[in-house]
This record gives C-alpha cells, structure tokens and sequence, in this order.
C-alpha cells in the first residue's frame, strides 16, 4: 500500500509540476530565431552586432520578412545585451547560418567572436562565415538569408564556389581547427550589388586575414589561382566551362629545395579541360594566361604580404619531413626567394588529344 | 530460469560495451592529452581488457566461494569487496553528476536540474534492484539502439571527415605516458575494475568471454565516436571543446532537410550513463551483499537518496 | 427461494412426489415461467415434469419426455432406473438425488422428471435457449483465413474448439463461479503441451474467485491476473475458435466462460500484443511488414506528441528551420501554452474515439463531419489550436489504432510521456520510455516473463516477434514451452 503511494505520488509529480514555469521552456512565438549575424568595428573600439531576424506573419501563406536588430557594445556580450533588453522575446541563435566579418575587426575581437560562438549553445559551428566591407549594410539589403526560400548567401557561395572550383572552408569549426599561428583565415567576399538591387549580394572573391595585419583581398579570378596554389581547388566539381572557359581537371605540385638546401621552389603542373578541342594558337595563349595569371598572384602576394599565405610550409611539412625540420627556422627567408614554375596543358574533353 | 542463463551471453556482452561507453564519451580528457588522444586512446582500449582478463578470474575466485570457516579468504574477500564497492558508489556519483552536467549544461540550459536528477536517479535504483533478467534486456535493447545510433553517425559524418587530421602518435617517452596515462587509467580502468566484479557476482559462469567481448565491442564504439570527432576536428580543436563528440554530430546534416542530429547523440549517453550508474549500484549491492545481506538491500534507494542530497547541496 | 445455489445444501427430494412438488414450488414461487407438467405414464407411474418456459425447447420436451412417458410400458425394476434406461429418448439424462443439482439443472435449461416413489430426480438435456449464432468478431475481422467466432453459449463454443483440435490431448475441465450467477468456467488446455504447474497455477486463481456473478470473462482476468494494477494486458483475450486452437497449440491455457464469447488465454506475451489473426494466413513478406509497422506505430502512438511538445519547448534547435517557422506562425494568437493544446487534442482524441465506438451507425457521417470540419478546420481556422500540434496527435491517434489491444495502455503512456516532456524536455522522454520499458520488462503472467523473446535473441526466439518468418522457419513453440519442438524432421519448404 505504502509503495503504491508512493509510486502515484512519483506519477503525480510531472503532473503538479507541468504547470511550474521551467526556465528552459519557451513557446516558439515567444523567440526570435537569429538567422544571420553581423559584427563591425565600432567607433569606440567595440563591436557592433547586427541580428537578422524572420518575423512571423499573421497569414500562413507569407513568408516570414527579415526584421534587423543591431546594439554596440564593449564586448559581443554587451552589444547582445543592449539588443536584447529592447526586445520582448527571447534570442534564439542555434539556427544563425550566417556569420558576417566586417571590415577592421582585429585579431581579438574575433577571438571573442570565435568564443561567442562556441560557448554552450550559441551560435552552431556549422555556420558559414563570410566577409562584406560592412557587415550590417550587408544584413541590412534585405532577404540574404531568408530561411523560408534557405540560405541565401550560403547558397550563393555554394554555387560559386562549385563553379569556380574553389574548396575554401569557412564553417566555424572548419577555421577554428585550421586555425594557427601565422596561418591566414581565408574568407569569402560579398559585397552588396549596388544601390540598383540592395537585396542582392554578389561574390566578391576571398578575403585573407593575418594576425595584426591588413586584409588581403583577392578577385574571383585571382581566388582560384590563389586555390590551386594552396591545394583548394576541386576541379571535378566544378561545373563545365568554369573559368576561362576550362576546366581544370588536375594540378600535380610539387614543393622542394635546391641540393643545398637553398632555392626553394613550387612547381605546378595544371592540366585543363576544354569543352572543344580548341585551335593550337588559342591554346598557347589561354594557357599563357593562366601562367600569368598563377605567377602573377604568387608574386604580388608574397610582396603585399612578406609571409607565406599559401601555406607552402605545411606543404613541405607533410611531403618531407626531414627537410622541413631542416629549412624550418630559415623559411622566412626561403620563401622571399622562391620560384614558382607554373606549367599548363589544356586537353580537349572529346578526343583526349591536344 | 536456465534458459536464460545458458542464453545470455549476448545480453551480458551488450551491458558490458554499454558499461564501457558510459560517461567516457562526456568525460574523456580531450585537454588532458592533447594531440596524442588517438594514440592514448588506444593504449587505454588495450588496457581496459585487463580487468576482464586478470581481475575477472580473481573475483571469482575470492568472491563466488563461501567465505564461512576460512578466515583468511574471508578478510582478503573483505579487503578486495568492500573498497572495490565504496568506488563503484563513487562511480555511480559521478556518473550521475556527467550526466546531468551534460545535461543542464548542453540539452536543457536553465531548467530542470533537481527534477532531472530525481528522475535519473530513480531509474538507477530501480534498474540497481530489478532481477538480472531486467537489466539484460534493457541492456540489449539500449545496446542496439546506441549501436545504430553511432554508426548513423559516423556514416552520416564522412563527408566531413578530413584525412589529414588523423594521426596515431604513442607518446614518445616513458615520461610523456605517464603523465598522461593515470587520467586513463582513473578514468577507464578503475571503472571496468567494478564491471569485472558485477560480473563475477552476477554473470554467469564463464562470463569472461561477454566481459573481454562486451569490453571490445565498447570500445570499438568509442573508437568510432573518438575518431569522429578527430576527423572532424582535429585533435587541437577538439581539445578545446567542451563536449566535442556532441558539437561533432551537432554540425551533421543529410541532405537539404535532416539537420542537428544530436538528438541521437543525447541518447546514446543518457543510455550509457544510465547504465554505468546501475551496474555500479548494482555492484555495490552484490559487493556489499555478500559479508552484509540484509543492510545490501536498503543500500540502492540510500545511495540514491545521498547522492540526491548532495546533487541538491551541489 | 434460496438466494445462491451451493453444493454444500444437502437436502435430497423425498420418494413422495407431494412433497417434492411442493418444495419446488416454494423455491420457485416467484418466478412466473416455472412450469409443471404432471404426467401419468402408461405405466401407471405418477411423474411430474419441471421445467422453465422459454429455457427448454418444447418440441424435445413434447416429443422426447412426454410422449415416451405416457407411451410408456409398465415399469420393471426400479421407477427411476427404468425412466432412465428405458423410456425417454433424451440423448442426456443423469440421476441426481441432491436438491441443488437439480435446481441446478432447471435453471441451465434442463427438464426434471420427478416421480411417485423415486426418491431421486432425473435431470433430461433439454435446453432451447437461443443463442446468436456463428458469426464473425466484429473487433476481429480478417481479410483472409476462418471468419468463425464463438457466442454466449460455452458448449457450442467448446464444440467449434473441438472440431479444430481433433486430439484426445485436449482437456476441458469445469468449475462453476459466481455465488448468484453459477457460472460455468472451463479450463482448456492440451495435456502434452501445457505445462502441468501452469495448470494448476489457473485453477488455483480460479478457485480463488469469490464474487457474486461472473458476466463475462473479463470478471475473471482481472481477478486472476498477475499485475493488477498495471495498464497492460497479461491475459490475453479473443472471439476467435482458431487463435484459441493456435494458443493451445503452443501450450497456453484458455479459459472459456460461459455467457460471452469472449476467451482468456494464458500466459500472455507482450509481443501478442502486436500480432493481428491474421498474421498467420498471409504470406510473411506481408504478415512481417504489418508487424513491423505495428511496433512501430507503438513507438509512434506513444512518443510522438511528447518528442514534439519536447522539441517545440525545449529544444527549437533540433528543429529544421522551416518548420520551426511555421510552428511559430501556426501558434501565433494560440490562447493556450503547447501543453495545454497538446492535452486538450488528446482528450478530444479520446472523446471522438469513444462517440465513435459506441453511437449508432447511422450518426457516423455525423461524427465525421464533426471531428473532420468542426476539429480539424474551424478550430485551427480559429487559433484554439496549431496545425502542427493537430497533426503530431492525429499520427498518433491513428497510430494507435493499428494496436487495438494497447488500446488502454497507450492513453495513459502517451499522457505520462507528454507530461515528462512539458517538464524535463528530451530528457524527460527518454526517462519516460525507460520507465515505460521497465514496466514491460517487469510483466509476468502467470509466473512467466512477458517478454521472454529478449531473453532468447537468437532466430527462433525472435522469429515470430518483430517480424514473422515462413512457417517452415518456425521449428520450435513460444520459450516458456516445455515441448519446444512443434516440427518435425528438416523442413525447409520448397
């Protein structure tokens, strides 16, 4: 008898208590669910944070319209909080797919940003990260990333990226586990297209960003040559015609050192394809461009930059041990001096024959 | 009665892989070994078969036997039992403590603790106390569940793996092993420690071959939530996560449509912990059983009630 | 008239056919159809027959009692003794000298032939009640296999039981329950198969049975079940004369009941739960997908309202984006928390399942219309509740309905599990199915474990739980059998 009350109380419980307001239960109208997230510079040396918001219509058959909240703050904390305490309902950012980095944020705030992100039940790692000159400008054009018709920009970099060929990881996790020192945190560009269509974004190329030092931008063109030089590109992805109008099928590189441990150089060797088999001279040309085009990057970042933003050190860590720990503490210096030998040979799809 | 027991090698193998997955998946000491987890990892799945291959036999041996008339067997009995179920209750604290850290810290964030943890515990004590018959099947059933669970997982992850994070790396001198390795041997090999007494008390004879096997097979799962996580990750990243196996299943996605596959994750260690905590309680019982047999009875709904206590002072 | 029939009344009629008489007339002074039909006999014998009208059937009585009787030559020997050997063409006549036997006896139907001298009665079959017939189970109908069922009368039940089990083995023993109501209780198993303590174990319980009046089985099984208190089923039930064969056949118990159709079988597994009369006669491709869809419609009836108030309250981040959208834009004006709409749909639920079973059928387009436009429109049309949280209980509902014999189980499950979930989120569910798994796993019936098919993962342990395999697969009889082999030799089929 005494078990049998016990056991009913035991059952009554979630009964009596099912009416106690649980501090983690909220009914989805009374949450604001963030869908995309925008941080700049402030002018006071904080940040401020602009939230892209679905909001729900009365009629079933509207779409949700994006609503932008923005706060600024010391901190990411500060600014969300002075978000929140104007709002009536609760942020919910676990659906955020959509980072935006805009332009000047230093090294530590978006260390801060990166731990925003990862603390308890934040923002979820699998959110793109992208770069715009302003992040909130960006968010503010209007349904980038409606989640009712799916992620625009996602979207967009994806189709970009396939076309291109470019296999540049920029999902929270897949930076923060790239992430060392001296290594660059590579991002997608977009830019508004224009005061003609603000609702628009268009795929600016990629943006480098390096410890304590000006961003590096790169155009759609040269961020390709820039993901064959640092083993990013896929080309079996990308879409027939691509750039240029070929297709790259394989790069084949190599990285070494001269006999005495001088002369480092990279060589590449980019096969392409083309939809026809094109006449020789127009082949000699295009693959002159590309030539040009590969060396020239090469050449101009490593002046922009003075270090090495294409990884070529990892390179040679992985394909030779041995010589990396021996070139390891003069690579500075290695680097400044390298030779790139780029070679190219476009193949018509049919044939097979040159 | 006998059909079961001539029947259970499979039930029994199940438990033991569930006991062995427990908490570890929550407490693994990413930040404690850093870059060398994988190496470290599969150091401590070769050792966790130690207790099922040379403390098995010797409970047995200590345990099963009757104690009355020999002194000397009495007070070893005593001296192996009674400190091996001091700890199996200490394991049933912390493997309750994991899991509503993890919990309150990651499924339900502000809400619910006390609650939760009533009902957790009331769950321990009741599969503590219910027959062997009982808890064999909840093992099997959890047992396929998690299984299916893990390896939807990790087939689901592969397109996120990246090769270039794996690396098997043993570490390279006698000093770096042992300042990693009594993390692990606290954390797994004094726990299978309380599984080989269980089983000693409560498997049948010839169990050893569902502890070595059942050890495995846990560890294969782990195995395959650990490398999950590296491929993912990376060692370094996943070092600095809270709860990595959990963000490595969060960022899955099938398709266009079937996001935030987590939800699976949470069952497999809710099931996991559930019964690490009952198998421990239910050691204690037996351990303690054996030289106290009427006061091993009121033991699992005490614990249960201390355990509670501090949960709520905590 | 003496208010219960008991065997410990001895009292015996006298060799005077006055007295006797007279006796039966004080008992049954205030029953209107109690008849006396005084008959001298060619013989010269003075008898009188006692019958109640509408029991008997006049014609057997006409032509096998009363016209033999007045027929009759003069009698040699013993009055009694001649009556019965020589004269009625009754195919049953027994002698009886205790008044209860034959009160007894009178009120199941029987006529009693009493005569001058004879200090005995003879109790003469001649029942001519009318019973409902063979007609198919209207909660157990089959798309393909037998459409018999069994009706009130227990000894047509019996007879249709018997013309399946062609086999001496078989064995009906009878007890009689009920203080008032006398009811006749038989216990039927197969000698070979059933096994022995079993046996004894029901009868005991049956023994056990004090109460005033057994109507109908369910009297009985929940008297004698092993959990009393728990919502689901340890004794299993059925209208059907083969799945009671079948249930013999794997050494199980029936208990027949006279006065309902209904029959006990025991014990009862938890997996019977799940199997539908016909799994049997189709083909197992088809009978297994039924099975499976059962199992997990029992998953789905069960869990599915508590994991989706659970995701909506607690964990929107599991949800897909789109549809967390439109559950926000569904529940937009919706006057009631998730929870109370969530208990209001499932007492709705239940509400237009009860009207459903028990209204006339001419009023079923009137329910139609009434749970189909009134609930499913007008109310989400006007924001009492969410198109989301309709659906989530509709699947469950007619989830449910593809386990009827779960029917009162899965009401109180799914509440318990949907509470659990409005407190403790996904955590709660999952404790929910653990307690609901502990209950199962703690079901006994009859001393054996409701679900002894885990205790034996092997193929013929499993064979006829989540899915169905052919019958030459089939080899051995449910675990708790103790002659486990039902086939013979190496059959593998063709």
């Amino acid at each position: 008898m005494r078990r049998t009350a016990v056991l009913s109380l035991l059952l009554a419980l979630p009964l009596l208590l099912a009416g106690c307001r649980a501090g983690g239960r909220s009914e989805p109208e009374q949450i604001y669910l963030v869908s995309a997230v925008g941080f700049d510079p402030d002018s006071n040396g904080g940040v401020r944070l602009s939230l892209e918001v679905p909001l729900t219509r009365e009629s079933a058959d509207e779409s949700p319209a994006p609503a932008l909240f923005t706060g600024e703050g010391g901190t990411v904390e500060e600014a969300l909080r002075q978000i929140a305490a104007g709002l009536g309902r609760r942020l919910l950012f676990s659906h955020c797919a959509l980072l935006v980095l805009g332009d000047g944020l230093s090294r530590e705030q978006m260390e801060a940003i990166f731990g925003f992100a990862e603390s308890g039940v934040t923002l979820p790692l699998a959110a793109q990260v992208i770069a715009a000159p302003d992040a909130g400008a960006l968010l503010r054009g209007g349904s980038l990333s409606t989640p009712a018709a799916g992620y625009d920009v996602p979207g967009i970099f994806r189709q970009v990226s396939g076309s291109l060929g470019l296999d540049v990881r920029c999902r929270i996790y897949e930076l923060r586990a790239d992430a060392s020192p001296g290594r660059p945190v590579v991002l997608p560009l977009f830019r508004a297209a224009g005061e003609d269509a603000p609702e628009a974004a268009v795929f600016g190329g990629l943006r480098l960003l390096r410890e304590g030092k000006p961003a590096l931008e790169l155009s759609p063109e040269q961020s390709v040559w820039y993901a064959m030089l640092t083993d990013r590109y896929d080309g079996e992805n990308g879409s027939p015609g691509g750039l240029l109008g070929v297709r790259l099928r394989g790069v084949k590189s190599e990285i070494g050192a001269g006999r005495s441990g001088e002369d480092l150089w990279l060589s590449l060797a980019l096969r392409m394809e083309a939809a026809d088999r094109l006449p020789a001279g127009e082949a000699d040309a295009l693959c002159a461009r590309i030539e040009e085009g590969v060396r020239g990057l090469f050449l101009s970042l490593r002046e922009q930059a003075g270090e090495d933003v294409f990884l070529l050190g990892d390179r040679l860590a992985r394909q030779d041990a041995a010589l990396w720990q021996e070139l390891a503490p003069d690579f500075a210096r290695l680097f400044a001096g390298a030779e790139l030998r780029v070679s190219c040979e476009i193949r018509a799809k049919e044939s097979g024959n040159r | 009665m006998r059909r079961h027991q001539t029947g259970s090698g499979l039930h029994k193998t199940a438990l033991a892989a569930l006991f062995t997955v427990g908490n570890t998946l929550i407490r693994y000491p990413w930040r404690s070994v850093g870059p060398d987890m994988l190496g470290l990892f599969l150091l401590s799945a070769v050792g966790a078969l130690i207790p099922a291959l040379c403390l098995y036999p010797l409970f047995c041996r200590l345990l099963r036997r009757r104690l009355s008339g020999r002194r000397g067997r009495l007070c070893l009995a005593a001296a192996l039992a009674l400190p091996l179920g001091a700890y199996a209750l200490f394991c049933v604290w912390r493997s309750c403590g994991d899991y509503l850290n993890f919990a309150s810290g990651l499924i339900l964030p502000d809400s619910g603790r006390l609650l939760l943890a009533l009902g957790f515990l009331g769950c321990v004590v009741w599969l503590s106390r219910v027959s062997g018959q009982g808890l064999d099947a909840f093992s099997l059933v959890c047992f396929v569940c998690v299984l299916a669970c893990v390896l939807a997982l990790f087939c689901f992850g592969i397109p996120h793996f990246r090769p270039e994070y794996f690396g098997v790396r043993l570490p390279g001198s006698a000093a770096e092993l042992a300042g990693s390795l009594p993390v692990l041997l606290w954390e797994s090999f004094l726990p299978l420690a309380v599984l080989s007494g269980y089983f000693a008390l409560a498997a049948p004879r010839r169990g050893e071959r569902a502890l070595a096997g059942g050890t495995a097979v846990g560890c294969g799962i782990l195995l395959l939530c650990v490398l999950q996580t590296l491929l993912t990750f990376g060692a370094s990243y996943a070092a600095e996560l809270r709860y990595p196996y959990s963000f490595a299943v969060r960022i899955l996605s099938v398709g266009q449509y079937f996001f935030r596959l987590e939800g699976f994750s949470y069952l497999l260690d809710y099931a996991a912990c559930l019964l690490r905590a009952a198998v421990c309680l239910a050691a204690a019982r037996r351990l303690l059983g054996r030289f106290f047999p009427r006061l091993a009875r009121w033991l699992p709904p005490a614990a249960g009630t201390v355990i509670f206590g501090i949960f709520c002072l905590g | 008239m003496p208010a219960v029939i008991t065997d410990r009344d001895a009292r015996t009629v006298s060799g005077s056919l006055e007295e006797s008489l007279a006796l039966f007339r004080e008992i049954f002074s205030l029953d209107a159809t109690f008849r006396q039909r005084e008959v001298r006999s060619g013989a010269g014998v003075r008898c009188c027959l006692l019958y109640l009208d509408g029991m008997v059937s006049s014609e057997l009585v006409n032509q096998s009692i009363v016209r033999p009787l007045i027929l009759a030559a003069p009698a040699e020997g013993d009055v009694a003794d001649w009556m019965e050997h020589q004269v009625l063409y009754a195919n049953d006549v027994a002698r009886k000298e205790k008044l209860s036997d034959l009160l007894r006896g009178i009120l199941y139907g029987d006529s009693v032939l009493l005569m001058e001298g004879a200090a005995c009665g003879l109790v003469i079959n001649s029942k001519g009640w009318r019973t409902r017939g063979i007609s198919e189970p209207g909660n157990e109908t089959v798309q393909q296999g037998p459409r018999e069922g069994f009706d009130e009368a227990a000894m047509l039940n019996l007879a249709q039981l018997r013309r399946k089990l062609l086999t001496p083995d078989l064995c009906i023993e009878m007890l009689r329950l009920g203080r008032r109501t006398d009811t006749m209780v038989f216990v039927c198993y197969l000698h070979s198969l059933a096994a022995p303590q079993l046996v004894r174990q029901v009868k005991e319980r049956l023994a056990a049975v004090d109460i005033d009046g057994v109507l109908d089985s369910n009297y009985l099984n929940e008297l004698i079940r092993d959990r009393r208190h728990s919502v689901f089923k340890t004794c299993g039930s059925t209208e059907r004369p083969d799945v009671v064969a079948a249930k013999l056949l794997e050494g199980r118990v029936a208990v027949m009941v006279d006065g309902t159709p209904v029959v006990l079988t025991v014990p009862y597994l938890f997996s019977e739960n799940f199997q539908s009369d016909e799994d049997y006669y189709l083909s197992f491709w088809v009978s297994s997908v039924g099975r499976a869809l059962r199992y997990f419609c029992f998953l789905v009836t069960v869990a599915l309202p508590a994991f989706y108030l659970a995701l909506l309250t607690f964990h929107q981040r599991l949800l897909p984006t789109f549809l967390l959208l439109s559950a926000a834009q569904s529940r937009a004006g919706v006057p009631f928390s998730s929870l109370v709409e969530c208990l209001l749909l499932l007492l709705l639920l239940e509400i237009l399942k009860e009207t459903g079973a028990r209204m006339p059928p001419n009023l079923g387009h009137t329910l139609s219309i009434v749970g189909g436009l009134v609930v499913g429109q007008a109310a989400v049309e006007a924001r009492l509740v969410s198109a989301p949280m309709l659906i989530a209980v509709a699947v469950s509902g007619i989830a449910g309905l593809m386990i009827p014999r779960l029917r009162g189980a899965v009401f109180y499950l799914r509440l318990g599990m949907v509470l659990l979930a409005a407190v403790l989120g996904l955590p709660g569910c999952f404790l929910g199915l653990t307690l609901i798994f502990a209950r199962i796993v703690g079901l006994s019936s009859f001393g054996i474990s409701c679900v002894g098919s885990l205790e034996e993962p092997t193929v013929q342990g499993l064979k006829d739980t989540v899915v169905r395999l052919p019958w030459w697969m089939m080899k051995t009889r449910p675990v708790f059998n103790r002659n486990r082999r039902r086939q013979g030799g190496g059959g593998k089929g063709r």
